[in-house]
């Protein structure tokens, strides 16, 4: 009977010295301690199935899209991109092709010559940007560069070159025409 | 066991977001029916997963011995 007496006692202390530890933190977070006990192993398991589902439902919505879009990029229709007929050599120019909701990037290198891609990274698409004192692509995010005259790989993390969109000039009027994906793989 | 699954389905997301981007699509089926694969077993184990060591009574499993 003692050793029940004395083994409450302690239990009751240890709960009291918790409490009294917690307190400031409590203030800051304030939650109610009792109901820290009240996810019970099922719902746990319940939380990781549905997280399991979502999981697979993102892998599969994902990769629907990208087969969805791998189709729709076939088809384009020549544009005008305005203002590439003033651009000065060794500077770029940001327009959007073939839809509005493509930015692509137009380079007029050094020597004169117009190259446009696509402006998303193929790593992890994040936008490039030229590097006017370096003369090549760059995306900030993870250090990854490409070559301004041809799009490829020239170091980093991304795993193929830019897309590409062909350009032509016409009438001293430069328009974008076609664009093409690479598949080429870097390092392969 | 739980945790460890989701945390390769995890991975296996982001394989294929990384494959989406590159335009391997050859490998995005594998992925999405590996993830797939995956949330069978973890809806298996939900469902069908009972304690060995215990029994089932009216108020919930309790230790055979």
């Amino acid at each position: 009977m003692n050793n029940l007496n004395e083994t409450i006692s302690r239990v009751l202390n240890d709960e009291n010295d918790v409490r009294a530890a917690t307190a400031p933190y409590q203030a800051e977070f304030p939650y109610e301690r009792d109901e820290e006990a009240q996810v019970t192993r099922r719902e746990f398991c319940n939380f990781l199935g549905l997280t399991s589902a979502a999981l697979f439902l993102g892998a599969g919505g994902f990769a629907a899209k990208a087969a969805i879009d791998a189709r729709n990029l076939e088809s384009f229709s020549p544009a005008q991109i305005s203002g590439a007929e003033t651009l000065a050599p060794n500077s770029s120019l940001n327009f959007n092709y073939p839809t509005e909701n493509d930015s692509a990037i137009l380079i007029r290198t050094a020597d004169g010559a117009y190259h446009a891609y696509g402006q998303k990274c193929t790593h992890l698409s994040c936008p490039v940007y030229y590097s006017r004192d370096h003369q090549r692509l760059e995306c900030p995010c993870h250090e990854g560069a490409f070559n301004a005259a041809t799009g490829e790989v020239l170091y980093g993390p991304p795993p193929r070159a830019l897309d590409t969109i062909a350009v032509e000039t016409r009438d001293g009027q430069v328009w974008a025409i076609g664009r093409q994906t690479s598949g080429v793989e870097h390092g392969s | 066991m739980l945790v460890m699954i989701n945390i390769a389905q995890l991975w296996i997301l982001a394989a294929t977001v990384d494959a989406a981007l590159a335009r391997h699509y050859s490998v995005l089926l594998p992925l999405v029916i590996a993830s797939g694969v995956c949330f069978l077993i973890t809806l298996s184990i939900i469902r069908w997963w009972r304690p060995t060591s215990r029994r089932k009574t009216s108020s919930g499993y309790i230790r055979t011995k």
